[in-house]
């Protein structure tokens, strides 16, 4: 968090004490009757576990959550595009056959989003032409981060719009106020702090009128040290509200509204479609969203780290193990952190560095790391993993089990930690004459590695620091080139999400970020 | 309570409400100090800006106030330098630069009808400086008594904001300046707690309305933004370190956690000082914070919980103060 000065924490306190709330009723009645619908189908179809289906009710749900959730057209290519018209009409001649009980439903419910995403209607964005204008230091909060560029084009052809700022939650948490913020969306979908800790002195919440919102203020301890006379405590929604948000027979939760990421189903898409299918380059990974619709795969096991920027430590810290760039568990990541991943969706960052430090023997030496893995899984596919843990150990390996003999096999590990495990893996494919050969090939890749770490590190802690990182703040996604460290670029793009579970990845995906909605 | 009477914006306008109820937490933390027994308080606020900083001045200032009441003098400091080994390592005041040298005994200034502490420097003619009693506060015992003396010593320019200080503190000042004691530790953003204590002015308004301009540090005498030997009062630490890093003897009286980060991180470092924790609600670990108080609250709080009389309590803000058994 940047340091907020004496002045702009007046102003915070000020926004605390004297902000309105005003709830603002959008009323658009297709739209309304094709949200209204979705969640009758949804239910009706609850019961029923079929990818087809639940990918059909995905994309309405995205729809109706993208259009709820920023002033865009409701034909505007970021929020619905040919290819998803083409694969609901898919979904629609495959439930004729597959279930035609419910085929008529999604039928209408198909013919409705054709209709309505015909037109170039914008009902939030006429209501806040209509009703605001940016002369007044005015913000406008949006939930998508991939929502925001399209806005900005819209906005941009309105004069009285073209100041308006374009925010994401996590910008309010620092020290700009503005006199008003129209937030997108009901207050339930962002953090409690945007309205008990305001940074506008009005705020005004747009959404559909049959979306249910409500307030709530807790206090934040179990009990107070402030007489109540004297507590003006955290702001009570129900004071300085106007529009009280009224409650309709048919109406929707908001949280039904919210679009969230069906994990199974995601790791269906995605896993199965990337890289070589051996069971053996497989790897328990985590899944990690990413700004602007990305997300990526990261190993979870003991010792998997990764480079992240925290930009909520201090710079300038002593000790350099402790600064922005830092290397942490996997299991440690945060939202809001950004993960550094090689540029252009190439996966392990290190190899190419390390490949250039090993110079003209690089070529070799990956190929006689390879040859030995090679021949180690060729027998583990023959015998099998427990037969051959226990002939490493027959061999002198003093640390054969399964897990090491499937770490030693893949290609993220180049070699046992320990020398007699590495001689007995090469007792037992007959390479033993060699061995001594081979174990100097490692030490050597594995020397590269550790000289490509650091020198990616170095460089890139040189660039962060002299990198303005208010933008990356704002954008969620930056490049940085490392010429020193044998050239390409890291991406740093922010977290906004992770998996509560973990999915077998195969190792050719783990660390190369993709766009996730297709 | 308004510990900070007077204290204005560097424009010469009152300061917001805001930072005055932080500084009058900060005394009455003093006030509501008890043997055998430690304060917890917390506060859920909109921002974390200059609430330590001010939280952490009130506490210094009531702290020095109530020292001074227990009668600690000139002459108690006085027979407290006397009684140093010889050669024990002494800062003193010389032509208005501190310098470090050597105890070296007690002479007899006739014509002041004084005593003085002789102080030998280092230089191959074993110059010594001899301090009349009525000075004795100029003088400190080095807080590391292994420092190197050089032997051609410059010494350095004395900067200390005495007449700022004098206001809070009036005569107790001078022995305020000269003794060091880790009153208060705060834990958080090592670079926004710095510019909050030293880059930021006040001033206050004197005699004949001339203002005296001082910034907070003047009063806080942070450690890591003194001099080497420089008495002084309180320490920052940055969140991101692993542990504590002063010596293990060295227990603060108050801790202040900046951050909800900062609480989780390193609260178990410091059982046996007072705490006080601000929360700021826009922090990433703001919820994670929160809970682990409550946890705290539910398990360890000894009695009622004590009840301010502010009156004027900033909008937005909530505080809970209570006692835990030392462990």
């Amino acid at each position: 968090m940047n340091y907020i000065s004496l002045e702009a924490a007046k102003k915070i306190y000020d926004c605390a004490k004297s902000c309105k709330i005003h709830w603002h009723n959008i009323e658009h009645n297709k739209f309304k009757e094709f949200c209204l619908d979705i969640s009758k189908f949804d239910r009706l179809v609850a019961e029923i576990d079929d990818f087809p289906l639940k990918d059909f009710i995905r994309l309405l749900r995205r729809y109706r959550f993208k259009l709820s959730a920023a002033p865009v057209e409701f034909n505007n290519p970021a929020v619905i595009s040919s290819n998803m018209i083409d694969k609901l009409s898919g979904y629609i001649k495959e439930f004729e056959l597959t279930y035609p009980s419910i085929a008529n439903e999604a039928s209408t419910l198909f013919e409705k989003i054709t209709n309505i995403a015909s037109t170039s209607e914008n009902p939030l964005l006429d209501y806040i032409t209509s009703n605001f204008n940016s002369d007044k230091d005015t913000a406008l909060l949006i939930k998508d981060s991939s929502l925001i560029l399209p806005a900005e084009v819209i906005f941009s052809r309105y004069k009285n719009l073209q100041n308006l700022h374009l925010l994401r939650p996590h910008q309010m948490r620092g020290g700009a106020c503005y006199n008003q913020l129209i937030v997108a969306g009901p207050s339930l979908w962002f953090p409690s702090f945007i309205f008990d800790s305001p940074r506008a002195y009005e705020i005004h919440i747009l959404k559909y009128q049959w979306v249910k919102d409500s307030c709530k203020t807790e206090s934040a301890f179990l009990e107070s040290s402030i007489p109540k006379v004297a507590s003006r405590g955290r702001k009570s929604f129900k004071e300085n509200i106007s529009l009280e948000n009224v409650v309709l027979e048919n109406s929707i939760n908001s949280e039904e509204l919210l679009y969230s990421i069906d994990w199974d189903n995601f790791s269906v898409d995605f896993t199965s479609t990337g890289g070589k299918s051996s069971s053996y380059e497989h790897a328990r990974a985590r899944l990690f969203l990413l700004e602007k619709e990305y997300a990526v795969f990261l190993e979870v096991s003991e010792n998997s780290k990764a480079l992240v920027i925290d930009i909520e430590e201090d710079e300038n810290e002593e000790e350099e193990q402790e600064s922005r760039v830092k290397r942490i568990n996997v299991n440690d990541i945060q939202e809001e952190m950004f993960l550094l991943l090689r540029a252009g969706g190439g996966g392990d960052y290190i190899v190419p560095v390390a490949d250039q430090i090993l110079g003209d023997k690089a070529v070799q030496a990956r190929k006689s790391q390879e040859r030995w893995k090679q021949l180690l899984r060729k027998i583990v596919k023959r015998r099998g993993i427990q037969e051959v843990c226990l002939a490493l150990k027959s061999l002198g390996s003093p640390r054969a089990s399964e897990t090491n003999a499937r770490n030693w096999m893949s290609s993220k590990s180049i070699k046992p930690a320990d020398y007699q495990d590495f001689l007995a893996i090469m007792r037992l494919i007959r390479l033993e004459k060699e061995a001594s050969k081979y174990w100097k090939i490692a030490q050597a890749i594995e020397h590269a590695h550790r000289r490509a770490g650091y020198y990616i590190r170095n460089e890139l802690l040189n660039k962060v620091m002299h990198t303005d990182l208010s933008n990356l703040e704002r954008t969620g996604k930056m490049d940085f080139y490392l010429e020193q460290a044998g050239g390409g670029a890291l991406t740093a793009i922010r977290v906004e999400g992770k998996s509560p579970g973990f999915y077998e990845v195969p190792i050719s995906r783990l660390g190369v970020y993709f766009e996730r909605d297709v | 309570m308004n510990i900070l009477n007077n204290l204005l914006d560097k424009n010469g306008c009152d300061l917001p409400e805001w930072c005055h109820f932080f500084a009058d937490t900060g005394a009455f933390l003093v006030n509501k100090e008890k043997h055998g027994e430690r304060l917890v308080a917390a506060t859920s606020n909109p921002t974390r800006a200059f609430a330590a900083a001010f939280l952490a001045t009130g506490f210094v200032i009531a702290k020095a106030k109530k020292t001074k009441k227990s009668k600690n003098t000139l002459n108690d400091h006085f027979k407290f330098l006397c009684s140093q080994e010889k050669n024990t390592k002494l800062i003193f005041k010389s032509s208005k630069r501190k310098k470090i040298g050597f105890f070296d005994g007690i002479d007899w200034i006739p014509e002041l009808q004084q005593d003085a502490v002789r102080i030998r420097l280092n230089d191959k003619n074993k110059t010594t400086d001899v301090i009349p009693r009525e000075r004795a506060f100029e003088i400190s015992i080095a807080p590391d008594q292994n420092v190197n003396i050089s032997s051609r010593q410059v010494g350095y320019q004395v900067n200390i904001n005495e007449s700022f200080v004098e206001y809070f503190l009036k005569s107790y000042t001078k022995e305020f300046i000269a003794k060091s004691n880790l009153d208060c530790v705060i834990i958080g953003r090592l670079n926004c707690i710095t510019n909050e204590i030293e880059d930021k002015f006040f001033n206050i308004k004197g005699e004949n309305n001339k203002f005296v301009r001082g910034k907070l540090q003047d009063i806080l005498r942070t450690r890591r933004l003194l001099r080497e030997g420089e008495s002084y009062k309180t320490d920052i630490i940055p969140t991101s370190k692993s542990k504590a890093q002063f010596g293990s003897s060295e227990v603060p009286g108050l801790v202040v956690f900046d951050s909800a980060l900062g609480f989780l991180r390193l609260k178990d470092y410091y059982q046996n000082s007072h705490w006080v924790v601000l929360l700021d609600r826009t922090e990433l670990s703001h919820s994670e914070g929160l809970e682990q108080l409550n946890w705290e609250f539910m398990q360890n709080r000894s009695g009622d919980v004590i009840k301010t009389e502010f009156k004027d309590v900033p909008p937005g803000v909530e505080l809970v103060i209570y006692r835990e058994a030392f462990k």
